[in-house]
């Protein structure tokens, strides 16, 4: 790989010589819409070159028009060592003042795009990032991208109690496209309760989100208040569906068009993964004309799970005993250790952030096992 | 090469007057050049440096982000091995104009180099920031307040004196038992971490499969807290705030576990101490428990009979086991309603709508944000 360039933000790389009026200084274009970003993350790419970004300061789900690139996107070789160290560096903040909140790729170009807050505390700057195949870095304006915004209904607002604001706020913990909708999972502040929320795309108003009921394995009880962590769409027995995977991992498959607004909805406990776990990120792929689920845990590593017929599976509904394990079945591939973000680059290869044991993470692709 | 410094006074109009110049002339290894490169950092009145300029730049058929890069200096890194930032630049006349995307930020130092190898380092603002005039953070509370806690306890917030870093909480926080020891998987690690919308208020929560009976976590591990047994919430001095400053102290709090409580609050069972109308009196509710000091701010208020809120100043008293209203206007001499989002929670997650343990499974509920009135007449 040659040395990474910098390239520049959507702008214009340099503007004309004389372009810049001695009256009129030129200011950072980064302020170009009235809708701004308060926070950024997590991503999930769309239709054709929309990019879906979550806002979880604002409530809101913003759909961005990701600006067209002639870099090449991220080959089946590609890595970056010290990805967030570069990223600080181009960013002008020392490495302890970047966090990561997303990694998403543009499955048209293989451009990897990662949502950073740049600073350390609730006023950081939330920044698009976009990371092109020779490990060029480039800054996007996230808010001149915005093409439309969704506010969450049901979600806690910022609406002033009877003495100043609201202290309420929902994480958005993960965000998909499935079926023409836009799908929300989010984690209140305050109250403690599930909801998976769906929006149309285009945006018209989002619906009320429907309560998730599942029957939660590894509890022995149903649970309807644990909270989604991630979950990716996947064609069951020919409808849509969201695989979703909770706190202590089970798995459970609920039908899209079963979201109503304000509907409950019975999610089937498809498996149990174990507990004292935490799953990070679920990409879905095809090997040897097999389905499977690939799966980043916080103490489990990374898991490989069949995905055939998956209509098939009986819903779990008795105890898994001793942290054990239920339904289907899955493999740890052993080879992948600290992996902290995944997503598919292609039919073949994913790419994730990665952890070695030197410290320093990586943006890698792999091949899909 | 050498470094000098210069003040010029209103070099150019649309420039901020009185910037400060800081300039580096290449004064050897240059000598076919009638009139030298020189870099300089351009800086508002406040002295803080906003595009650094790198006079007559050469003609070149590189790119303009080649000929002049600037790089953010670390203490333990090679700037040179990273990326420089990322910003605009742009020519002005023969001057080639760099402007950072993000700006730059005091209490950095960064370093312009250009291609032909002019080196200039330079601080975000002249002055030095004064990191003593900032006060430093401290924990000023810990909610539930009081020195008991039910031993399902589901959820505590941590309110500190100024925004904290987000992304690392979970290094400094420990949960230990009467022994010292450390109670592990005690939290639910949210790698999102759950802090209000300034930044100061983290919300940290039990794991919830210990907290909840008959579940896998608990009977393998118990909860993390006993009945009769006393606890100690570690918070360590070295979490850093949003400056990246570490607290001003670490906290050690102690509290004493009670037995469980797996009872919905219920609004009729509450105690009511009520005002006289016409005056300003407030008007107490008691509950006979904690409730969540951040929803009970939110999800309690008072309506009069046609359903307009009454304005007025909310308190908790008692360790959250009271809250109190005192309304801006006197009380009318007509029916009023303490209201309750039944969302509203105690301490351990059970709400007015359901107990935090009880299955909703075949149950319908009503759509959630359902409210609870009582009525009630100022005296």
């Amino acid at each position: 790989m040659r040395t990474p360039w910098l390239a520049l933000a959507c702008t214009a790389l340099c503007s004309a010589a004389g372009a810049q009026d001695a009256a009129a200084p030129t200011q950072p274009s980064t302020k170009a819409s009235a809708a701004r970003f308060a926070s950024l993350g997590p991503l999930a790419f769309g239709p054709s070159g929309v990019l879906f970004a979550a806002d979880s300061k604002a409530a809101e789900i913003a759909a961005l028009r990701v600006p067209a690139s002639t870099a090449k996107g991220l080959a089946g070789d590609f890595a970056l060592v010290g990805v967030d160290a570069r990223c600080a560096s181009a960013l002008g903040v020392e490495l302890e003042a970047l966090r990561i909140v997303d990694l998403a790729i543009d499955p048209a170009t293989q451009l990897a795009y990662l949502a950073v807050a740049r600073g350390r505390g609730a006023d950081a700057q939330p920044v698009l990032l976009r990371i092109d195949g020779s490990g060029a870095i480039e800054a996007l304006d996230a808010d001149a991208l915005t093409i439309g915004r969704a506010a969450l209904s049901d979600a806690p607002s910022d609406e002033p109690d009877a003495r100043g604001r609201s202290s309420r706020q929902e994480t958005i913990t993960d965000l998909g496209f499935a079926d023409g909708k836009v799908i929300v999972a989010g984690l209140s502040n305050a109250e403690f309760s599930s909801c998976l929320r769906t929006i149309p795309y285009p945006f018209a108003k989002a619906e009320p989100g429907a309560g998730i009921e599942i029957y939660h394995g590894a509890h022995g009880k149903l649970e309807t208040r644990s909270p989604v962590r991630t979950f990716l769409a996947h064609q069951v027995g020919g409808e849509a569906h969201i695989v979703a995977a909770y706190t202590c991992t089970p798995l459970v498959l609920i039908p899209v068009k079963q979201l109503a607004p304000g509907a409950r909805v019975r999610g089937k406990t498809i498996a149990e993964l174990g507990n004292r776990n935490r799953p990070l990120d679920m990409i879905d792929y095809a090997k040897d004309g097999q389905p499977f689920f690939l799966m980043a845990n916080s103490s489990r590593g990374v898991m490989k799970i069949p995905a055939h017929e998956l209509e098939k599976w009986q819903g779990i509904e008795e105890r898994v005993d001793g942290g054990g394990t239920q339904g289907l079945p899955y493999e740890k591939v052993a080879d992948l250790e600290g992996v902290e973000q995944l997503d598919k680059l292609d039919a073949t290869h994913g790419v994730v952030l990665v952890r070695g044991a030197d410290g320093k993470l990586a943006l890698r692709a792999i091949v899909l096992p | 090469m050498s470094l000098t410094a210069r003040s010029s006074a209103a070099r150019r109009g649309g420039w901020r007057a009185l910037g400060i110049t800081v300039s580096a002339l290449l004064l050897s290894g240059c000598k076919s050049q009638e009139s030298p490169a020189e870099l300089e950092v351009e800086r508002d009145a406040e002295g803080a440096a906003r595009a650094v300029v790198l006079r007559r730049a050469v003609p070149s058929r590189s790119a303009p982000i080649d000929l002049l890069k600037v790089y953010l200096v670390t203490s333990e890194r090679s700037q040179h091995a990273l990326p420089p930032l990322v910003g605009v630049h742009s020519f002005r006349g023969d001057d080639l104009v760099f402007e950072p995307r993000f700006g730059f930020d005091a209490g950095q130092r960064y370093r312009a180099v250009s291609e032909s190898g002019i080196d200039l380092v330079f601080s975000g603002v002249e002055r030095e920031v004064d990191a003593e005039a900032i006060s430093a953070t401290t924990l000023q509370a810990i909610h539930p307040s009081g020195p008991t806690w039910p031993e399902n306890v589901l959820r505590v917030y941590l309110q500190f004196s100024a925004p904290m870093s987000i992304g690392r909480a979970y290094e400094f926080l420990r949960w230990r038992d009467a022994a010292g020891e450390l109670v592990p998987h005690a939290f639910l690690e949210i790698a999102e971490e759950l802090w209000d919308p300034s930044g100061t208020r983290l919300t940290l929560l039990f794991d919830p499969g210990r907290v909840k009976r008959g579940l896998v976590p608990h009977e393998e591990l118990g909860r993390a807290l006993r009945g009769g047994e006393r606890y100690t919430l570690e918070v360590d001095a070295r979490w850093p705030d949003a400056h990246g400053r570490p607290l001003v102290a670490g906290t050690r709090h102690a509290i004493t576990a009670t037995a469980e409580d797996l009872a919905s609050p219920a609004i009729e069972a509450w105690t009511l101490a009520l005002p006289t109308a016409g005056t300003r009196e407030t008007l107490r509710v008691a509950f006979g428990e904690a409730l969540d000091a951040a929803l009970l701010r939110e999800w309690l208020w008072i309506e009069t009979s046609d359903g307009a809120r009454v304005r007025g100043a909310i308190a908790l008293e008692d360790e959250e086991h009271a809250w109190t209203f005192t309304p801006d206007e006197p009380w009318r001499a007509a029916p009023h309603a303490l209201v309750a989002n039944e969302g509203l929670e105690d301490v351990c997650g059970n709400s007015l709508r359901a107990p935090f343990e009880v299955d909703l499974f075949e149950r319908v509920t009503p759509p959630a944000g359902a409210l609870r009135k009582r009525s009630f007449e100022p005296r």
